[in-house]
């Protein structure tokens, strides 16, 4: 590696210096590599809606070419969560596509942008402790339910894995997971109370 | 995992998922999974297949990328070549097509040029009524007259250079109307008259293409009109939408309701008439103009091909966007002998005889027969216990007697059972 610096130090560059660098050159080989970056989550999502895995690699080199067009019709900031919403639209308009009976209403990429802004958007648990108001969320924490502080505590403050959380508590993985996610939801919403 | 990553590898998902991950690096990569719903929906897509799968399917697709990337370079080439090569097509295509037109013109004018002065010969002979008459129309149209003989000679002209034919086109009409106002005055004798324009006609030899393709009310001189009927060879019916044509030609007409067709034919004895109508055999006579033809055609004896029929997949009725309809081979009845009910009824009136020493005059028997999908009867059982020695006399009748006809239900044979009344009498 050290014999090719020039080749390290290109594949260090973070997402925002890839993607100015392609809009000012619109090389293809410079979003080919960013999406190389994520190439493995957009398969991911896309086996998890088709549950196939030829048609997902085909759909992986569809949003692959797809994204060289997008890209210029958007004003993308964040590639990689620009790329979650196209990779995501693109199965689910693939899946309502079969069903050709039903009328399902396709929200715009606006849309979507807009709830993937929220999404992104920190979970207040999910910051570094020292960006977190610690004390407020202390007492949500308090005043969660049993088996959703437990699962917290563990996870967050304990740094336990899933499968250490169901060892200990006696329960699913998946209960641990639904356990934390509405946690999750039921912190936020105590937070907003509190600010 | 590095903090500063701002995704985490596909390396980071196969550790995970093939356990080789420690407790806390477990709950750092689920933490990471908790922020970021991509990573999350990735993870839970590749549940769905096996971990050793993964790694070869993101090897292959990360070949068909950079593969596609170098194809892309080429795009711009293969964009360039196809548009000249389409431009060169079409430009070959443009020149191919073009140039039959010459030698086609040359080939009609002298083909044509004997067959007139045939039709001269024959126009100047009879010159009936008819051909006044058509001379009334052509001079009435004088108009569209010149219009042809405009066009004409500028066909005749292609091979010359375009210069000298619009001279010679400007040139035409002029003549062509000399020669009709010479018709017109000399319109009380008909020999002449017919000559006039025989002359008129030599000069621009007339293509028979082009006066069937206009449907201008002038017919032109040397074409005469062929009347008929088409009928039915076996019963003299007449044949509406028989097709009629005069062989090596464009000139084609349909018979009408009566049967009847007049039909323009040039007057040559070389190009028969045809005349055709679906299920009967095509007949073929000579263009004859001075009388009515009546042409009888032959019902025409062909076997139909056997319809074959092939299946090509399966698919859902609801997405079916024709009609559907079941054919069954059989159709669904009861049991019943082949010959039919009566002949059974009364083969068994024949057969149902008591003997003579038997102490009643009348004796019924019941019996409950078991046919299967073949037909054949298996058993026989006696409904009524009636007397065994005509239980079996009965079976025995049975047995000889006419085949029966398996029972049919949803197109498909079956066993059944059939009640039977057998009445013996004296």
């Amino acid at each position: 590696m050290q014999l090719i610096p020039f080749y390290r130090k290109k594949k260090e560059k973070p997402d925002s210096e890839l993607l100015g660098l392609y809009l000012e050159t619109r090389e293809p080989e410079v979003l080919g590599e960013l999406y190389a970056r994520y190439m493995h989550l957009v398969y991911g999502v896309c086996l998890k809606y088709f549950k196939e895995p030829e048609k997902s690699k085909d759909a992986v080199i569809q949003i692959y070419e797809k994204i060289h067009l997008e890209i210029h019709r958007h004003e993308v900031k964040n590639f990689k969560s620009w790329l979650y919403v196209v990779t995501k639209n693109h199965c689910l308009m693939d899946l309502r596509k079969k069903k050709p009976g039903e009328t399902v209403r396709v929200s715009t990429e606006e849309e979507w942008g807009l709830f993937m802004e929220n999404e992104a958007e920190l979970h207040p648990v999910d910051r570094t402790p020292d960006e977190m108001p610690e004390q407020a969320l202390e007492k949500c924490i308090e005043r969660l339910k049993a088996e959703q502080r437990k699962c917290i505590d563990l996870f967050y403050l304990k740094n336990k894995s899933y499968r250490e959380i169901s060892g200990v508590l006696e329960m699913e993985e998946k209960k641990v997971k639904s356990h934390i996610q509405n946690a999750k939801r039921n912190l936020k919403i105590c937070m907003e109370e509190k600010k | 995992m590095k903090t500063k990553k701002e995704h985490i590898s596909a390396e980071d998902f196969r550790r995970y998922m093939e356990d080789r991950m420690s407790d806390a690096e477990r709950n750092r990569f689920e933490r990471e999974l908790q922020k970021n719903p991509f990573e999350a929906e990735a993870l839970e897509g590749f549940s769905h297949i096996p971990v050793t799968d993964m790694q070869k399917d993101l090897q292959e697709l990360k070949h068909k990328i950079t593969s596609k990337k170098r194809r892309n370079k080429y795009s711009y080439w293969a964009a360039a070549a196809s548009l000249l090569l389409i431009l060169s097509a079409g430009v070959i295509w443009y020149t191919l097509n073009e140039k039959p037109v010459i030698p086609e013109v040359a080939q009609t004018t002298t083909q044509q040029k004997p067959d007139e002065q045939e039709t001269n010969d024959k126009t100047a002979q009879p010159a009936d009524a008819e051909d006044t008459e058509m001379l009334q129309k052509e001079t009435n149209a004088t108009e569209q007259y010149d219009l042809n003989a405009v066009e004409m000679p500028a066909q005749k002209q292609l091979k010359s250079d375009s210069g000298t034919k619009k001279m010679a086109a400007a040139e035409a009409p002029s003549s062509s109307v000399k020669g009709i106002t010479e018709g017109q005055t000399q319109m009380e004798n008909h020999e002449e008259a017919a000559e006039s324009i025989s002359r008129s006609e030599n000069s621009f030899t007339q293509q028979p293409a082009y006066s069937l393709l206009s449907s201008e009310p002038s017919i032109p001189r040397h074409m005469q009109i062929m009347r008929g009927k088409i009928v039915s060879a076996d019963d003299s019916t007449p044949l509406p939408g028989a097709t009629i044509w005069q062989k090596g030609t464009q000139n084609a007409i349909v018979s009408n309701a009566e049967g009847k067709f007049e039909l323009n034919t040039v007057g040559d004895s070389s190009n028969p008439v045809v005349a055709s109508f679906v299920g009967m055999e095509t007949a073929e006579v000579q263009t004859a103009t001075d009388s009515f033809q009546v042409i009888a055609l032959q019902p025409e004896q062909i076997a139909l091909d056997e319809i074959v029929i092939t299946g090509h997949g399966t698919q859902a009725k609801r997405e079916l966007t024709s009609s559907v309809s079941t054919v069954k081979i059989y159709e669904d009845t009861k049991a019943r002998p082949e010959a039919g009910m009566d002949s059974l009824n009364s083969y068994l009136e024949k057969q149902a005889v008591l003997p003579a020493d038997y102490p009643k005059e009348r004796e019924v028997v019941k019996l409950l027969l078991t046919i299967n999908e073949y037909g054949e009867i298996t058993k026989m059982l006696n409904r009524n216990k009636s007397d065994s020695l005509l239980f079996n006399q009965a079976k025995e009748i049975i047995r000889n007697g006419p085949d029966w006809l398996p029972e049919v239900k949803d197109g498909e044979r079956i066993v059944s059972e059939k009640k039977m009344k057998i009445i013996f009498r004296k």
